[in-house]
């Protein structure tokens, strides 16, 4: 198994990365969400310029956010820092976007773009729709071989985030890697829809590498999912999906399929308490909602952390956790993407799993 | 006068940054071109990590590249590394958008994007138009006070590029200062256009901030503009006329300029036409290698367009005759002189000879 640390990109997140890659991570993982973190790729950049053997990816990058040509330089320049350690995962945008008030980038467009990723990390030429006139034009990264700027030679893989049916195709269609979220049983039934896919488009039916983004904590001596530390450092991983189930019942647009009327009604009742007491108009209660967004709790939003379920994800002691992650790897998971929320708590993380887990499981 | 330094965007950009601050200059500026440079905020990152004082500023980064929050997120991000020392140039793409084969960014467009940008910068909620979808939703920087992720209390000025009198007038309504890349009388001249701008919104006019950015070189004892160095440094800039020529000509989606010289034109035509047969690449996107070496380099052929007698209207002379250059810029009304270099070694050269023979002697 692999082991990446999932960042909300802070700036100074190198600091963290590099703990990590003396700690035994394999990958660090950084989000792309522009109303609520730094720039993913200044992120990257001094991340890059910091380490040296630990992965570096987008997890992930959204169309919607850069033209497909900048993500792809953009990419390439972290690439010339950190030669063949750059990996550029793409999504729909679920923070991304709904951060926005905006449902997911769409498939049909989500497959072009990644493709056009793949053609101009290639070094090929690409057909690309600007979206300011309409007129499609043929470009290329013309000083893609050029040494100062970009480094295409080492191979940049592109993986493509995937729950749903059809962007699972996606993977198939058009990925190096796929990138899932949630546990237990998910990939498994991914991998006949990805391998469909892929051969149906001529492309190897082979397992993707398959990254699996999990909230995670080692839980220590007498430790429970009640713990303090555990509301703090798991939490925020776990309130997005009481946010995407607002967004499905109250939100403008996105629906992630994430469906719970009373919860989110619960939800609706308190952030729209939240918001009068900040003085939101109610038109852009997403803005409230998706404040905190994998970094902290929201004062009140403790109670929709259900700990519970929290025990379902990479929340045990060590021992718990080997046999959990074994688990995961039968079915096909080759690296956890643990969240970290902020630069403690990755700290937290990175040492503890470290210890607990890596270190034992390497021996 | 102050001075700044302006080198296509390398991702190790940071080594002539640092070199810039301790010779003197007060700014170094990241263009923005996805086709042919490293991404603008990767490179400004390790920049503002290295350097302590020197102002760090975007010229110009393009619209239709990234969203309006991206940008102004970025931005942000950067200013977080470099409290108070960045200020962002935004621009209507002429390498941007030209090399993709495709118009300038619309005036109206531009001047909607540039307030966008500035009332995010400034924590205010903005209507922001999704391209996917069509759909209007109201936007902010959700986490303008936390430690992590950006600084927005520190003010980011916004510099807006502008040579013709529709941008003029936009310069005027909006912004904290102005990016040209003309001179002398022509510089003068456009202060009515941008203090109409200011009136026709009823902004206090204040002649804006004016940077100039201008290719340079010290000529060196016996040196003359035809000399070996001086054309290989200034060389790049210098056919950038020939590219635009051949924009106006030919690339019928390209600027539309008036045509100055339709011999020069035709002659770049053929010499392109041929460049591009010789490596087998298709007619139908000649302006992809027309834009090759875009000020970086001279491309196999292209030394006959550089127009030596063209040159001298740059800060281009010994060291007396640029410091009178540099007077008539200033009786003009620039207040910054933004000294394009097109490689780092060039860019080295530059910031020594420049420090040592114009700002040594000028202080």
């Amino acid at each position: 198994m692999d082991f990446g640390i999932g960042i909300p990109s802070w700036i100074n997140a190198w600091e963290e990365v590099v703990a990590a890659e003396q700690a035994g991570f394999t990958h660090a993982w950084f989000y792309d969400s522009q109303l609520i973190y730094s720039d993913v790729w200044a992120t990257m950049a001094l991340a890059a310029h910091h380490t040296s053997t630990i992965k570096l990816g987008t997890l992930v990058a959204i169309p919607s956010n850069r033209i497909a040509p900048v993500t792809a330089a953009a990419a390439a320049s972290i690439n010339k820092l950190a030669p063949g350690r750059v990996i550029l995962g793409i999504g729909t945008g679920y923070t991304g976007r709904n951060t926005m008030g905006l449902p997911a980038y769409p498939i049909a467009r989500y497959r072009e773009y990644a493709q056009q990723l793949r053609g101009l990390l290639d070094g090929d030429d690409v057909l690309y729709r600007d979206e300011v006139t309409g007129a499609e034009r043929w470009i290329r990264l013309i000083h893609g071989r050029h040494g100062e700027f970009l480094n295409l030679e080492d191979r940049i893989p592109v993986y493509i985030a995937a729950n749903g049916p059809r962007a699972l195709e996606v993977v198939g269609q058009a990925g190096d890697g796929w990138v899932t979220t949630g546990m237990g049983g998910n990939a498994q039934a991914g991998f006949p829809v990805i391998a469909a896919a892929a051969q149906a488009a001529g492309r190897s039916a082979e397992k993707p590498y398959t990254v699996g983004l999990a909230a995670g904590l080692v839980l220590r001596k007498g430790e429970t999912t009640e713990s303090e530390r555990a509301m703090r450092i798991v939490g925020p991983a776990m309130v997005p999906g009481i946010h995407a189930m607002w967004e499905a019942a109250h939100g403008p647009g996105a629906d992630l399929g994430m469906d719970n009327p009373d919860l989110a009604g619960e939800y609706n009742s308190y952030i729209r308490e939240y918001a009068r007491g900040r003085g939101t108009p109610e038109d852009r209660l997403y803005l409230d909602v998706h404040e905190g967004h994998m970094v902290y709790l929201k004062p009140g939003e403790e109670r929709f952390v259900n700990t519970e379920l929290m025990s379902q994800m990479l929340v045990g002691t060590g021992s718990e956790l080997i046999s959990q992650i074994e688990h995961l790897e039968s079915e096909g998971v080759d690296n956890i993407a643990l969240c970290a929320n902020d630069p403690a708590g990755a700290r937290e993380l990175i040492e503890d799993f470290s210890r607990e887990v890596i270190q034992p499981t390497l021996g | 006068m102050e001075y700044g330094i302006c080198v296509p965007n390398y991702i190790d950009m940071w080594r002539e940054v640092q070199a810039a601050e301790a010779a003197g200059f007060t700014h170094a500026w990241f263009p923005d071109s996805q086709l042919i440079w490293s991404d603008t905020y990767a490179a400004m990152a390790l920049a503002a990590e290295r350097t302590s004082t020197i102002k760090l500023g975007t010229l110009v980064s393009i619209p239709s590249n990234r969203i309006a929050p991206v940008t102004a997120s970025a931005v942000a991000t950067i200013n977080k590394l470099a409290p108070g020392r960045v200020i962002l140039s935004l621009g209507t793409g002429y390498t941007g958008r030209n090399t993709m084969g495709l118009p300038s960014y619309p005036v109206a467009q531009f001047r909607e994007y540039s307030r966008q940008v500035r009332d995010l910068l400034n924590g205010e909620d903005v209507l922001f138009r999704d391209d996917v979808t069509g759909a209007e939703r109201w936007i902010r920087l959700i986490h303008p006070a936390h430690e992590d992720f950006i600084n927005i209390a520190d003010p980011i000025p916004l510099y807006l590029a502008a040579n013709g009198p529709k941008a003029l007038g936009v310069v005027g309504e909006l912004g904290d200062g102005w990016v040209t890349t003309h001179s002398g009388q022509w510089v003068t001249d456009a202060f009515p256009a941008i203090e109409a701008g200011a009136a026709s919104v009823g902004r206090d006019y204040e002649k804006p901030y004016t940077v100039e950015l201008t290719p340079a070189c010290v000529l060196r004892e016996g040196e003359t503009l035809a000399s070996e160095r001086v054309v290989q440094r200034v060389g790049p800039w210098d056919v950038l006329t020939a590219h635009t020529l051949w924009e106006t000509s030919q690339g019928h989606w390209g600027t539309k300029l008036p045509l100055r010289d339709a011999d020069l034109a035709a002659s770049y035509h053929r010499y392109i036409s041929d460049y591009a047969e010789a490596r087998g690449r298709p007619t139908d996107r000649l302006y992809l290698d027309v834009h090759e070496g875009h000020f970086s380099f001279l491309k196999e052929g292209e030394e006959q367009f550089v127009d030596v007698a063209a040159m001298a209207s740059g800060i281009i002379g010994h060291p007396t005759e640029v410091i009178e250059k540099i007077e008539a810029a200033e009786a003009s009304g620039v207040d910054h002189l933004a000294l394009a270099a097109h490689s780092p070694q060039g860019a080295r050269e530059l910031i020594e000879d420049f420090s040592r023979e114009v700002i040594a002697r000028t202080a």
